[in-house]
Parts: structure tokens; sequence; C-alpha cells
């Protein structure tokens, strides 16, 4: 039995990722490949040298294939969309049939042509569809229903929620892969996956927030009740810190990003105030002794700043929404110390690093949360082949979540 | 509020007394006697202590949180009751250049909330200083555990604090001292220092010492400053003061000038004040200090002051050159910040981007997000 694998790129800020990996029937996503390069020509998940992004994509890729031992042909591509947004819409279709003034139950056909309705949204020329996914309906006043097939009704309301990003981002991001050569299946808003990775059933009922802190950016969804409530992206990361400590300090910008992996942490209050610590000498940086009171609290201004941002964003998208299952952190950023404490004293909920569950042949279960992204995404593409496939052949899975064609 | 003139670039500092807690209530309630000008407002959770006290302005915080009682000790009742008005706050500290802060640490609001008004003043860009109460020994560790928890968060933020010691305000032969004067001996100090503070800036003084002189203290200490404040009356005024200054409790007993770094000395007088008594004054505090200290002073003649004669005296320990100092200054300080809210302009070179200097910059709310939060929010950074 041969289980179609999933390669997913990640071109982040700090690292280039591409992860290679199949769902399998039992719903273990497994692992088989895994590539990484260090990143060169971006900034703040923006292209700013293509050629060396090109390059990185490559030596990714080429790594990957080194250790799967077969070519990788086409990728899903996970973005964060260039700031992504999201924005709710509700699609109404009236279901009484003009001839017999009759209620009529609502069938299949109804349910896809309130769907194509919901759709279709007005973006603005630069933004770009990357998911859209589906809330409730609502069958005349009885709401929060989950499936309406055979309930019978004068009016189908179905809410969705769709997540877009900059056009151009995503579509000079899809270029380099194009360019690499190797064929883009997909791009899929990388915020999104890290929450398929690693939320469970149980927590998404409850209310659960996955911060994925990347190096460029950082990425939220929020959930409850089951459904993505709401979801975006802000254009600031671990490098943000790693430039505040090389400003504050005056650093080079390679030191900063040592001392604050080494000896950051997002709280200040951690550690003796009189605490040093040495910067070492390096390539004419004649090396350095500062406060660690001084470094941690140059980290603590930008992460509370950051969890902030995030938390006044989804309070002002959903005002009210508990998270009973708390919040849970992934991303390179979630490793700096204390941030899990900074979290839970910005969010006032428990903070967790969310682990992907469900997953074999990750090189270590510590770094899981690195690469939590792509293994929701594998889940995701994965899913996704299987399903399509029913219906028609014809209509491709890139048409129906990759907004361009229908809008 | 009487200061209408928005649009004039040239009225006064603004300043705003505080009272955080009920030990700070307290306090705004008897500077209030003293200073019947100076803006104030009281926040607290007790409903009870609030309405004592009605005439005040108050914010009264945390009604869904405590229900209209005190935190009771508890820090984190304290600082959600707070979270929950910060939009109140807020636009209370929006027009507002100078904020004091006047609390007891130790408690539950006053430890919760004073470092999340810091932090609110320092996104308004509101220069603040904090008057904190230390607890008495007795107290206990958790309460005075508590209290240093809180002073290292309001340090973050804050400009500078003046901790008032209760401790420090007593001694052995205090023994007899009823337990209601010994607290409220540490507000009539707190009490004194935010009147003659107030003096000094609002009235122009002969010999100036404004608003920057107070600022550029501030700003120099390292976060920490003593201070201290006495009166005299009487024939004798003059050498009266001076020694009750260069004695003063909470200078330890006066001890604190011979390690001085930086000092201001503000004196106020009446119609009848003599030069020779604020030579007097001058000369004897100046003995007592090292050679190189910062020292700056001023003059006030207040009417009200005949046949009496008032001085503040405000001490650094440390003097540094605060970090953030640099930026501070292209991020437009506080007066030209009135000016730059009507065009609503970004300045125009940001420092501090590095390596996102010539990116398209991230804004949000109109902050540049790409500056590091400590230079857009001027966190002083300890060195």
């Amino acid at each position: 039995m041969a289980i179609e694998t999933t390669a997913v790129l990640e071109i982040g800020t700090s690292y280039v990722r591409v992860l290679v990996g199949e769902l399998r029937d039992d719903g273990m996503v497994s692992v088989v490949a895994l590539g990484e390069s260090e990143t060169r020509g971006i900034r703040k998940g923006e292209i700013i040298n293509r050629d060396h992004a090109i390059a990185s994509v490559r030596s990714a890729i080429k790594a990957a294939e080194e250790n799967h031992r077969k070519n990788i042909h086409s990728v899903t591509l996970l973005t964060s969309g260039g700031q992504a947004e999201s924005k709710t819409s509700t699609g109404i279709l009236k279901l009484v049939d003009p001839d017999d003034n009759q209620r009529s139950e609502i069938g299949a056909d109804d349910l896809q042509e309130v769907i194509e309705v919901a759709r279709k949204i007005a973006l603005p020329e630069n933004r770009m569809r990357l998911h859209t996914l589906q809330q409730y309906f609502q069958v005349d006043d009885v709401l929060d229903v989950t499936s309406p097939v055979g309930m019978a009704g004068e009016e189908l309301r179905l809410d969705m929620l769709t997540i877009h990003g900059k056009r151009s981002t995503v579509d000079n991001f899809r270029k380099i892969v194009d360019d690499a050569p190797i064929e883009c299946t997909d791009a899929v808003f990388s915020g999104l996956c890290a929450a398929l990775a690693v939320v469970n059933e149980e927590q998404k009922k409850a209310g659960v927030l996955v911060v994925d802190i990347g190096g460029g950016t950082t990425d939220f969804v929020l959930y409850y009740d089951g459904l993505v409530q709401t979801a975006g992206s802000f254009a600031v990361g671990g490098d943000h810190v790693t430039n505040d400590i090389a400003v504050g300090l005056q650093i080079p910008s390679g030191q900063a990003e040592y001392v604050k992996v080494k000896e950051g942490s997002a709280l200040t209050n951690l550690m003796e105030r009189d605490h040093n610590i040495s910067i070492p000498a390096q390539h004419g940086f004649p090396g350095k002794m500062v406060r660690a009171v001084t470094l941690n609290t140059i980290i603590n201004a930008r992460m509370e700043e950051l969890l902030t941002l995030v938390k006044e964003r989804v309070e002002q998208r959903c005002p009210n929404v508990p998270m009973s299952a708390g919040v849970m952190l992934t991303g390179g950023g979630a490793f700096l110390n204390g941030v899990r404490d900074l979290g839970q004293k910005v969010f006032n909920a428990p903070c967790i690093h969310g682990k992907p569950f469900d997953v074999q042949g990750l090189p270590s279960a510590s770094l899981a949360p690195l690469y939590a992204a792509h293994v929701g995404c594998i889940r995701y593409a994965a899913s996704h082949h299987t399903t399509e496939k029913k219906p028609s052949l014809g209509k491709r899975m890139l048409k129906l979540l990759w907004g361009g064609a229908d809008d | 509020m009487t200061d209408q003139p928005e649009q004039t670039p040239l009225t006064a500092p603004r300043i705003l007394l505080m009272g955080v807690g009920s030990s700070g209530a307290r306090t705004v309630e008897s500077v209030a006697a003293a200073t019947p000008g100076l803006n104030r407002v009281v926040i607290d959770t007790d409903q009870k202590e609030l309405e004592s006290l009605r005439p005040e302005k108050i914010i009264h915080i945390g009604e869904a949180v405590t229900n209209g009682f005190s935190a009771g000790g508890d820090v984190e009742l304290g600082r959600q009751s707070i979270e929950k008005s910060s939009a109140a706050i807020r636009s209370k500290l929006r027009p507002i250049d100078l904020l004091i802060i006047v609390a007891g640490l130790g408690g539950g609001t006053g430890s919760g909330a004073v470092p999340v008004i810091t932090r609110l003043a320092r996104e308004t860009e509101t220069l603040v200083l904090c008057l904190v109460t230390m607890p008495f020994a007795f107290e206990g560790q958790a309460i005075a555990g508590k209290a240093a928890e809180a002073l290292k968060r309001i340090r973050t933020h804050a400009d500078a604090i003046v901790r008032i010691s209760n401790e420090m305000l007593v001694d052995r032969s205090d023994a007899d001292l009823p337990l209601e004067d010994a607290f409220a001996r540490s507000r009539k100090v707190a009490t004194e220092g935010v009147a003659a503070l107030w003096r000094m800036l609002s009235q122009t003084g002969v010999c100036g010492l404004d608003f920057a002189c107070i600022h550029t203290m501030l700003r120099n200490c390292d976060g920490f400053c003593h201070f201290a404040a006495a009166e005299t009356a009487g024939a004798n005024r003059g050498p009266a003061l001076a020694e009750e200054i260069s004695t003063h409790r909470l200078l330890n007993n006066g001890k604190m000038l011979g390690r001085a770094a930086g000092i201001v000395v503000g004196i106020t007088g009446g119609n009848d004040l003599r030069l020779s008594e604020v030579e007097q004054v001058m000369n004897q505090i100046q003995e007592k200090l090292p050679e190189d200290t910062w020292v700056n002073f001023g003059v006030v003649v207040d009417p009200a002051f005949d046949n009496r004669l008032s001085a503040l005296v405000m001490v650094a320990e440390q003097w540094k050159e605060p970090l953030v100092d640099a930026a501070n200054r292209q991020m437009g300080f506080t007066y030209n910040r009135r000016l730059s809210l009507e065009q609503g302009e970004l300045p125009l070179e940001a420092a501090g981007k590095g390596r996102f200097t010539n990116l398209d910059p991230t804004i949000h709310n109109n902050q540049d997000l790409d500056v590091p939060t400590y230079l857009r929010r001027s966190i002083k950074l300890p060195r």
C-alpha cells in the first residue's frame, strides 16, 4: 500500500525547512525526511533578495532529498501570508419555492449553494484568499446548526471565516518555489497548520489560542466551540527581539542572537539583578559584559508587547471568548526562556508549549514545537487530497482553497 | 478642569497627583488640603474607602473583580482590577506631563495596580514619579516580599521612585508612638513632599527650578531617589531649617548627603525671604555634600509663606547617564508631544531600527513596531 507523501516547505525568516511526511490510516503523521537551511534574503517574512532566497530554498530541498533518497517534485507552501487577516462573511439562501409557497427540505445541493454564496466575499485587490473555513449554519431562527440536511425552513444561512493574506507576498513566495524549480501545489496559512497539529478536539471546544512565534512573523489562531473564531498575523517575531538586543546593548546581531538564545529571558525577575553575562569576542568584536537585567528588560518589553498585540487583536475580533484550554506557543520564539510565564501573565490563562501529537520521526520531542506548523500542514494537505478525490477529479483542491479562480 | 487653552503650546506642565489604594487615597486627601490647585484623582478597589472621600475625583476600579470590596492584600486581584479599567486611566493620563503616584506597597491594590499604571503612563509618554511607602518590618516577611516585588515591577516603567521607608521614620525613641500616628507620619512626609514639589513646579521662582531640572534629576538617578521636606517658622527659621534638613530622618539622619551624587534643593519662602536665609540653608547642605555632586537649586516666593520657610530636598545616590537618553530626544520629549499630537506624524527617522532600517515599516496604532519596544516606551535600561 503506497501512501502518498506530502512535502511541506516553509520559507521562514530564519530557516527554510522542508518536511516530507505521510498521513497514515491510523491518523499518525510519519515524518520521513527533513531538510533545513539557514535563510538568506528574507526579512520580516518578505523577500528582500530573491537570488539568496532561491538558493536557500534549493539547499533545503536538496538536504531533504538526500535525507529522503527521493526527489521532491511538488511541495505545499507554508506561509504567514504577509500579515494574514481573517474575516467572517455570511451566505443567505432563500429556500421557499415561489410557486407553491411551501417550506422545503434542505438538501445537499442547497448546502453546496449556500457554501458558494458564503464564499463569495469581496476582498481588496491586494489581498488573496488562503482558506475558507465553514462555521455554523442557521436555519430560520435556529442558531448553531452543524448539519442542516433534512431540516425544513425558509432561509438557510452559513457563516464563513476567510483567512486572507497579502497577494504580492504570497505570489512572490510561490514564484520562488516555481523557480527553484518545484511545483507548488498549494499555499496554506502557517498559523492554522500549527493549530491543526497541536490542538485536539477537546481543546478546540473549550477554547484555545495558538500563537506561532517565528523569526519574522507571529501568527495566531483562536479556536472555540470546535471552530476557528479568528486568525491573524503580525510582522513581529524573534528577529525583532534580536534586533532590540543588538541596538540596546550595542553588539553585533550575531552576538545578540547568541546571547538571546543562551541567556535571554522574557521575565525580568527570574534572575538576580547583579548577574553578569559575558558576550564572547568574535570577528573584530572585542567582547562585552552586560547585566542580565539589562538584557532581560529589553526582551521582556518586546515579548510583552508582542503578546499584548495578539491579545488585543483577539479581544477586538472576538470579545469574551473563553480560553479554557489556555494558550499554546509554537515556533522558535516559544523556546525563549520565561516566555510561557509571560504569556500566562499577559493572557491570564495557562500557557504551554504546543507539541504536535500523533507524529513519528521528528528529530527530538523537545524541539517538536518548531515543527508544529509543518506536521499540521502534512495533516492538512493529506486529508484534503483524499476527500477531494471523491466528488470529482476535475475540481482541483487548489481551486477550492486558492482564491484566485472564482472571484 | 480649568486648563482649557489646549491649542497654545505655552501651557504649563500639567501635573496629576494620583493616589492608589487606601494608603494613597488618604495621602491625596491630606495633600488636597495643602495644595488646592493641584489636579488629583484617587483610585481604589474599596468602595467604602472611596465613599469616605466623596468630593475627590475618584476612579473606582474592579467593581466586577472585587465586588466593591478591597483587594484584600491579593496583588493579582489588584492587577486584574486595574486592567479592567485601563481605558479610563489611559484617557486620564493622555493630557498629563508629569504623573505623581502615591501609594503604599505591600497591600493588594497598591502593589497590583501601580505597576500597571506606570506602564500605561509610559505608553502615553507621561513622566512618572512614584512615591511609595514601604511597609514596617513588623508587618512581616510576606508583605515586605510583596512590596519588593511590586517595586521591581514599578521600576521598569517609572522614571523615578521615591521610597519612603516606614521603618526609617520611627526609631527607638518612638516606642510610645500611637500606631495611627506612625502610619500618619509617612503620609505626612509624602504630603509635604508632594506639596513642595507642586509649589516648585507651578510657581515661577525667583531663581528657577522648573520641570526640566526635576526631569534631569529623575532621568539620571537610576530609578531611585530619596527626598526630604521640612518647614520652619519664626525669626530663627533659616538656621532651624538648615539643621532640620541636614539631620532629616529620611536622609538617614543626614548621612545620605555625604554620599549624594545629585541633589535638587527647592526653597519656598514668603515676601520676607532674606538672602542670608537661603545662604544658610544652602551652605549647610553644601558642606555635607561630596565635591563633585550635581547640585540644582531653586527659590520660590509665595506670599502665603510669610514668616515661614520650607525646603524640599531630592537626593540621588547614583548618577548614571541612562541608555535610552539619546533616543528619547529623537522620539520627541513631552513638551513637543502636544504639538505633534495635532499633526499625528511619525518621527521621520526613527532610531534603533537596526537591520530593519530600509524595510517597509510595520505600523500598528501609529507606532513603528520595528523600533525596539524599550525605546518606544522609553523604558530605562538598567546598566
